[in-house]
């Protein structure tokens, strides 16, 4: 461990500390997206591009935006929201033991993991071959591990209905006394920056097939590009959803399914890929995931049924 | 040579966040905070880009390098020019 990485460990641990202890909500946030950046150069540190793409964009992006615009609402709502009070001391008891026995659980997990040539790492390493994509990351999550990816893309879906059953109050307006909207530079943003992001996004979903990148990196970076276009008035949250947005939201489960059901017959297995055809399959699937990812994180930011394009 | 070049880049780059980094703590209000961080941004990042592109010895690299300095660039300006745009609004407001 170099000198760079103890650092950046501290660094982790008191953004994480200061995070929870922050005294007002706001500076909290901002510690927390300062965290998550600081998770995603550890997670390169470590040789992960791919959980550090995945980091950057969601964890510290969206989740960030996300955070920072439910704030902005409760602003709205009462300035001053929550009471100062602490918790009751049973509480804040709890709390503690809670922690310090869940931490040690894990530290003690830890300890006893030993990391040997017979592990499942290992194993997909070898037989690399058989997935019939290049690259590592991609071939355990959408060949050898297809099923945990389906059920977390239903695990999505399923966070977006009851996200748009509670949120609906907590919707994302443009606020009145916004000011700016009437700045030139917005249209800069729109006309010159969303085409960049999208291509840079589209480029991530593809390059998982043989480098860094994936559906959940590419699906992010796209949903931040409807953000900006959102943020600057191009599009806005709209209450009737069309059929077509509909089925692009569910597109993903429905390519990973309906793939894996008509190739039962010949596989004998569900999700089991031929493996002349796996490639195109893959990135068939990848990039309908990529379209429901991106869709179903931009209505998770605007809690609202769909999204439609401002008509100037 | 190459190497004493890239160094002084670098180090010149990382010259302008320190000092960008002690004017945002400084500096006693919005504005003269937004100079000194976007000082930091634009000429630090660019310096210490041309360093690593330097180091790097590969053309394609050096253009990556060049467009991501170009965009932080472009998005660090706008952001600023939005914060300070929303402060001088507010504070009209409260007069």
């Amino acid at each position: 461990m170099t000198l760079f990485d103890s650092v950046l460990a501290l660094l982790i641990a008191i953004l994480a500390w200061r995070s929870v202890t922050a005294p007002d909500l706001y500076r909290g946030i901002v510690l927390f997206i300062t965290l998550g950046l600081m998770l995603a150069l550890s997670w390169a540190r470590l040789d992960a591009p791919d959980l550090a793409l995945a980091e950057a964009a969601i964890g510290a992006g969206l989740l960030g935006i996300l955070l920072l615009s439910t704030w902005r609402v409760l602003q709205r709502a009462a300035p001053r929201q929550g009471s100062d009070e602490p918790a009751s001391y049973a509480v804040r008891w709890l709390a503690v033991v809670g922690s310090t026995v869940f931490g040690g659980t894990v530290a003690v997990a830890l300890y006893g993991l030993q990391v040997g040539s017979d592990r499942a790492g290992a194993e997909a390493l070898a037989s690399l071959d058989l997935a019939g994509i290049d690259q590592p990351v991609t071939a355990v999550l959408l060949n050898f591990r297809s099923y945990d990816t389906l059920l977390e893309m239903g695990v999505l879906l399923m966070a977006l209905i009851g996200a748009l059953l509670i949120r609906s109050p907590l919707a994302y307006e443009p606020w009145h006394g916004d000011t700016a909207v009437e700045s030139p530079l917005m249209s800069v943003l729109a006309k010159v920056f969303t085409p960049i992001v999208v291509l840079v996004g589209i480029f991530l979903v593809w390059a998982g097939a043989y480098g860094p990148g994936g559906a959940f990196q590419g699906g992010a970076v796209l949903a931040g590009a409807g953000v900006l276009l959102l943020l600057c008035r191009r599009l806005y949250g709209d209450a009737d959803a069309t059929l077509l947005l509909r089925g692009l939201l569910v597109l993903g489960v429905t390519a990973f399914i309906v793939i894996g059901l008509l190739l039962m017959p010949w596989q004998g297995a569900f999700l089991a890929y031929p493996p002349g055809l796996v490639y195109v399959l893959l990135v068939v699937i990848e990039f309908s995931l990529a379209v429901s990812i991106a869709l179903s994180l931009l209505l998770l930011f605007t809690g609202t049924h769909a999204v439609r394009a401002v008509r100037s | 040579m190459t190497d004493w070049i890239s160094s002084m880049f670098i180090i010149a780059g990382v010259g302008f966040f320190l000092a960008g980094t002690v004017g945002l703590l400084r500096f006693p209000d919005v504005f003269t905070r937004l100079h000194a961080l976007t000082k930091a941004d634009n000429t630090g990042l660019g310096l210490l880009g041309v360093g690593v592109a330097l180091q790097g010895q590969s053309f394609r690299l050096a253009v990556l390098i060049a467009l991501i300095w170009f965009l932080a660039v472009t998005a660090s300006s706008i952001a600023c020019h939005l914060v300070a745009r929303h402060n001088l609004h507010s504070e009209e407001g409260e007069r």
